[in-house]
């Protein structure tokens, strides 16, 4: 049988059921659209994170206690003042530029009435400015002499600033409480949203030494930052730096680190795998939608088979063998999920990309719609296959029909 | 030369009981001839017509078409067979309504294999043959009984076949549109040399043939030629 000619058959026979058609392909159409607004999505905040770890630099290299956990506020605090020092005592770390320690603190912070809980770190504020590329608009970062005389000072985000103060004016020189300790506000960082693992404008960043003194008690910090002074010695500063926090933790020869030292690119492919095994699951959530749009479209294709019984008998009468038969119907189902994939693919496009400026405007400046290209051709892929898988039964159904049985159906 | 030849059919329906249709068959249709199977309702004529026309399985006996038996037709040979040398007419027209005549016509040429640039002539000159140019692109469903059985007989015809198998062709038709049909049959037969199989149970209608072969309960009664054979002359009713 001439393919043309089947097209035509098939693309004929869904047009003179156009409600019934539209109705069909709708479950293929809302499962294709989920697909591609999880992709997207999920491509989108893969690249946002990502990108926002490359800021980091190729120099970077973090030094985590304990079992490495991504979240720096769940983490425990293992490493200590000693591993920090060791770690930047010159000559031990001979390609080390700079180091910072990070402590985290949960405590309350209030003005006043009013209280709120940020995420408190302590740190190197030029540290911290340089890695994540955030300057206070208000006042001025905490000095290196301020971290030695561990000063009570704090830069605050935005939201910390409306929660306790609800001003627009300046804060600069006010104060607030830390727990029970009281603190000069220093600086105000611009509105920034979440960057990486935390959210800028819910930060109060304080010197670590401040922290440890009168926060914690303890000296003990979550994770500690370094910089290579070369992007090619990150893997020595890597390998100096195991050695160095081994012998401050006593650590044993064949004994297993108590640590983790991780570059950049190794964070940005830990990200990247939590990501795309997240955005798989949830496609795999979504492609069961899929699957039930398939079930429809069979069910809908039997219904077919059987009122078209007369015609199949017909066709067959007149020299339609077998595989006509069920090539006519299967091209029937795949030109039905095919095209419920595409306008799949439309919606799902629609909906991505007005999501990512929803985003970009309310929870993260740097949220960029990303085409999901791969989407679109596993959208086209899967919604073909469909249409195949589920068109077989009602098509073989179709071709072993006895062309006297089918004739004679009334 | 004979183009079908059975010898002992039989033909048995498995439902909830066994039923058989047909007992002990025998004949033979030389090309070119013109034989009616004529035999009251139920007496098992449509199913010769069935399983003379490769839509339908015999129980025992053979069936030869063309000198083969009819066994040694594999499932794609049978629908190349029924697209190449059998063209059908039913009683109830078999046609796809909301299509038009042209596209009608069309239809067994998309099971063959002849090339499509020649295909527009043929349909043409298939609807010519039975007087429908005018209606050529009327969707189906809008032509009377008459033209449409017409349509039918273009379709069988277009692939030029060696038989032509009309069963009860003027069952749903008036006597004018009927006797239309039977003259159209008859030319085809006489001036084209198409083999025509006739199934009806009117003794007038089985008239039109030169042979009869008349069926009762499932068994050949009688096999004989025609004396005083009907010729239809009435011209198509455009």
């Amino acid at each position: 049988m001439h393919l043309k000619h089947t097209l035509n058959t098939a693309i004929k026979s869904l047009l003179s059921q156009k409600s019934r058609s539209l109705l069909t392909v709708l479950g293929i159409v809302i499962g294709v659209a989920a697909i591609i607004v999880v992709m997207a999505l999920g491509s989108g905040a893969q690249k946002l994170i990502i990108g926002q770890i490359s800021n980091l630099g190729a120099e970077s290299v973090v030094v985590q206690g304990g079992d490495g956990s991504l979240n720096t506020q769940s983490r425990t605090q293992t490493l200590t003042v000693e591993d920090y020092e060791a770690i930047i005592e010159p000559g031990n770390i001979p390609n080390l530029a700079s180091a910072s320690p990070i402590v985290t603190v949960s405590e309350l912070v209030s003005n006043e009435n009013k209280t709120y809980r940020p995420a408190i770190f302590g740190s190197i504020a030029q540290f911290f400015i340089e890695s994540f590329n955030i300057y206070p608009t208000e006042g001025v970062p905490f000095s290196e002499e301020e971290i030695r005389s561990r000063s009570k000072v704090a830069i605050i985000g935005q939201e910390v600033k409306r929660q306790l103060f609800d001003t627009s004016e300046s804060v600069v020189g006010r104060t607030i409480k830390i727990g029970d300790q009281r603190f000069r506000i220093g600086g105000v960082f611009p509105t920034t949203g979440r960057i990486v693992f935390f959210d800028v404008d819910e930060l109060v960043l304080i010197p670590y030494t401040t922290a440890q003194t009168y926060l914690t008690g303890e000296n003990t910090f979550v994770q500690i930052n370094l910089r290579a002074d070369n992007a090619e010695n990150v893997e020595k500063v890597v390998f100096d730096t195991t050695n160095i926090v081994r012998q401050s933790r006593n650590i044993a020869t064949g004994e297993e680190d108590d640590f983790r030292v991780q570059t950049q690119q190794a964070l940005v492919e830990q990200v990247g795998t939590i990501l795309s095994t997240l955005t798989a699951f949830l496609v795999a959530v979504v492609a069961i939608s899929l699957v039930v749009g398939g079930v429809g479209v069979m069910n809908i294709m039997l219904v077919s088979v059987t009122e078209r019984t007369k015609e199949i008998g017909l066709r067959k009468a007149l020299g339609a063998t077998q595989k006509n038969i069920l090539t006519q119907f299967l091209f029937e189902s795949v030109i039905l999920t095919s095209l419920g994939g595409l306008v799949g693919i439309i919606f799902g496009t629609i909906i991505a990309y007005v999501t990512s400026i929803y985003l970009s405007q309310t929870l993260v400046q740097e949220w960029k719609f990303v085409f999901p290209i791969n989407a679109v051709l596993l959208g086209v892929g899967v919604s073909a296959s469909v249409g195949l898988i589920f068109g077989i039964y009602p098509a073989s159904k179709a071709a072993k029909k006895n062309p006297i049985e089918a004739l004679r159906y009334e | 030369m004979e183009l079908f030849e059975v010898k002992n059919l039989t033909k048995k329906f498995q439902n909830l009981n066994e039923t058989q249709i047909l007992f002990d068959i025998n004949f033979k249709i030389k090309k070119g001839e013109f034989v009616s199977v004529m035999g009251p309702s139920g007496s098992g004529k449509s199913t010769i017509l069935h399983i003379l026309g490769f839509l339908l399985d015999y129980t025992d006996g053979e069936y030869f078409f063309k000198g083969k038996l009819y066994e040694n037709y594999n499932q794609e040979e049978a629908a190349h067979v029924r697209n190449q040398e059998m063209g059908f007419v039913f009683q109830s027209f078999n046609l796809l309504n909301v299509e038009s005549v042209y596209e009608n016509v069309k239809l067994p040429l998309i099971y063959s294999n002849s090339p499509q640039k020649d295909w527009d002539k043929r349909i043409k000159q298939a609807i010519e043959q039975v007087g429908l140019t005018h209606r050529i692109n009327y969707p189906v469903y809008n032509l009377s009984g008459g033209e449409k059985q017409r349509v039918a007989i273009a379709r069988a015809l277009i692939n030029n076949p060696s038989v032509i198998f009309a069963d009860e062709p003027t069952g749903n038709l008036d006597s004018k549109s009927g006797q239309s049909v039977m003259e159209t049959l008859q030319k085809l037969n006489s001036e084209q040399g198409h083999t025509v199989v006739l199934i009806t149970h009117e003794t007038s209608t089985a008239e039109h043939a030169e042979r009869i072969i008349y069926i009762k309960d499932g068994r050949i009664e009688s096999d004989k030629k025609v004396k005083n054979r009907k010729i239809a002359k009435l011209g198509y009713q455009k």
